[in-house]
């Protein structure tokens, strides 16, 4: 076998550069390479970028179930900054959250922020509770979504005493109409009439997000009078075909004893409510529930044309369906 | 045309080269096989992966990190007063040495960064708090106005809340935006305090940063639930600079303190389509490991933040 030992190699016809011939070899795999100077090399070729989408952080049509959730301490933040009857707009009642007033003051609550793009320096409910921060991500484990737990309110106001705010997006994806099982526990300390706890249901007008025009809410059920750590909530709701809706669940902080509150809200039985494989957690409205920035939910009229923001958006956000 | 016909190549000393017998199509490379063979071959990019952002960008999504630190709030153990995790620590001179360093840290939810074992760990030390949270704006807000219990009931050195917004310049021209924010704070040793500042790279690709200025926009340093700042913030072209909300715990009565950290104003601020909030960089500062450590000036350390951006989330 013949062999060259030469330090550079040179096209002998117009060509002007000497290469400098690598004295090491490369790893396997690897190609040869100029470093502009003349002299050779290896490396390997890698894509200095990875490729960037706007993916769910969480696969959807695995069975995971997620929910955002917000607090606001209402009468049990300290002095400036406390409310009681009335919100950011007008007068709030926790157990009428899919009714005109309350609840595009309840959705602008659970977003973050009670006054959404009217907010300047107004107390920012949804973003007021005490070491709490607005609009978290919670997934279920099993067959339940949420807590039960204590609060410390130093404050101590039994009236209006703070809520738990949550919203799970279901998705039916089939073509024909499903009705699910809804179930939820939730705290409640009946005091001022303005409190309670409600498990309620939105649902676009039409099924594809980028078309929706307009919102309706239904109550499944309430609690008002009734105080207590663990007040049952369930009921049952027909999902349209190829539709996402918004479940909520609204509780209030149960007084114990002084500074101490329960703060229960969770679904429970999923197994129950995902029991029909066409029925999933829509993940892309999820994740604009948690990351979306929505410029449409103001105080002006009724809720129903307003939350229509909420499917455009992830439709722009996620991509439409 | 001369040509010299042999088998193989070697540098005098160095490893033998086996030429390829067969002869190339178009557009390969000379590669090896590590065992001096050369061969033409059809080059492949090696595939860092698919990775997804926190959110998507370009769609009026607005978003921020957000950490908290009970400074001299913790009992016993674990408080700190005038100095930090390195120096002393300025909290509305976070845009200078020796404080930037040290306000990067902690915001990134360890004041220790990669010193630390079992010191107390600055930013990630807020009693019922998780350090380095993700929070996005709905509407015209970003942040929170709350009450936090302090049973230690200290009235200096409070607290903190520290918030940092990417945010982008997409055209080829400077641009000047409108910054504003409310924020809480209680001066009780003078090394407490609100500021509103920004960190601009040198340069505007990711990966060529090597240096990085801090800029305050406004300060307080008086005693206030909620008190504004507001400034303009200039962002060169095609960059994207890092705007900070530094404030402190607001001292109201006994075991109750305010802590107010907002911006406001998002629609004014993000009103030149050309201005986003740069998901690729929230994405990073949410999540990436930094190393860099408590040696001199800042300027030089931060620009890992940039040039980590452009290794995890891809260069531009």
């Amino acid at each position: 076998m013949s062999k060259i030992i030469v330090d550079q190699i040179q096209k002998l016809t117009g060509g002007s550069t000497a290469f400098n011939l690598p004295a090491t070899d490369g790893t396997a795999g690897q190609y040869m390479k100029t470093d502009g100077s003349a002299n050779l090399g290896w490396s390997s070729m890698t894509n200095p970028n990875p490729t960037l989408i706007t993916a769910l952080p969480v696969p959807e049509n695995l069975g995971m179930i997620g929910s955002i959730v917000t607090r606001t301490d209402r009468q049990n933040s300290y002095s400036t900054g406390d409310w009681t009857s009335s919100s950011s707009w007008t007068t709030y009642t926790n157990y009428q959250i899919h009714l005109d007033n309350s609840a595009i003051q309840f959705m602008n609550m659970a977003l973050g922020d009670g006054y959404a793009m009217t907010g300047t320096s107004q107390i920012m409910q949804g973003g007021d509770s005490e070491h709490q921060f607005a609009r978290t991500l919670q997934f279920s484990n099993g067959s339940r979504l949420g807590y039960s737990r204590d609060f410390f309110h130093y404050d101590n106001a039994q009236d209006y005493a703070g809520h738990s705010f949550r919203i799970m997006p279901i998705r039916n994806t089939t073509n024909a109409a499903i009705t699910v099982t809804l179930a939820a526990y939730a705290s409640n300390y009946w005091s001022s009439g303005y409190e309670g706890a409600q498990l309620a249901v939105f649902a676009p007008n039409t099924s594809l997000y980028s078309t929706c025009t307009s919102v309706t809410g239904t109550s499944i059920a309430t609690v008002t009078s009734t105080s207590g750590q663990f007040n049952n909530l369930t009921g049952t709701y027909s999902v349209p075909a190829n539709t996402t809706v918004l479940v909520c669940l609204a509780s209030t902080d149960q007084y114990q004893t002084t500074y101490r509150f329960k703060d229960t809200n969770y679904f429970y039985n999923l197994g129950t409510t995902f029991t029909n494989p066409g029925i999933i957690c829509d993940m892309r409205m999820l994740y604009s529930l948690h990351t979306s920035r929505f410029t449409g939910l103001g105080y002006t009229g009724a809720f129903a044309a307003q939350f229509s923001n909420l499917w455009t958006k992830t439709a722009l956000a996620y991509g439409d369906r | 045309m001369s040509r010299i016909t042999t088998d193989q190549i070697q540098k005098p000393g160095g490893v033998t080269f086996t030429l390829p017998a067969v002869g190339p199509t178009a557009n390969q490379f000379l590669q090896t096989d590590g065992l001096g063979n050369l061969s033409f071959q059809q080059p492949t990019l090696s595939e860092p992966g698919i990775t997804s952002l926190v959110a998507p960008e370009g769609v009026g999504n607005i978003g921020s990190i957000v950490t908290h630190t009970d400074r001299s709030n913790i009992y016993s153990t674990g408080e700190w007063s005038t100095s930090g995790p390195w120096t002393t620590y300025t909290a509305y001179q976070s845009h200078q040495d020796n404080s930037a360093i040290q306000y990067l840290q902690m915001q990134f939810g360890d004041g220790y960064g990669p010193s630390g074992t079992s010191e107390s760990m600055q930013g990630a030390d807020a009693e019922n708090e998780l350090p380095r949270r993700l929070q996005f704006a709905n509407g015209n807000r970003m942040g929170f106005a709350r009450d936090v219990f302090h049973y230690d009931n200290n009235t200096s050195n409070t607290g903190h809340s520290f918030r940092m917004m990417p945010v982008r310049n997409t055209t080829s021209a400077s641009i000047s935006v409108t910054v504003s924010a409310y924020c809480s704070n209680y001066q009780g040793s003078g090394y407490e305090g609100a500021q509103l500042l920004y960190f601009t790279p040198n340069t505007s690709v990711y990966s060529t940063v090597t240096s990085v200025t801090g800029t305050s926009v406004a300060t307080y340093t008086g005693n206030a639930r909620q008190s504004q700042l507001t400034g303009s913030v200039t962002v060169p072209a095609g960059t994207t600079v890092l705007v900070c909300l530094i404030s402190s715990d607001w001292y109201t009565t006994t075991y109750r303190f305010k802590d107010t950290n907002f911006f406001d104003g998002l629609t004014t601020t993000f009103t030149n389509p050309g201005i986003i909030c740069d998901m690729r960089m929230l994405s990073n500062i949410a999540k990436s490991r930094f190393t860099f450590a408590y040696a001199g000036a800042f300027a030089t350390l931060a620009s890992g933040i940039w040039t980590t951006c452009a290794t995890v989330y891809g260069d531009r």
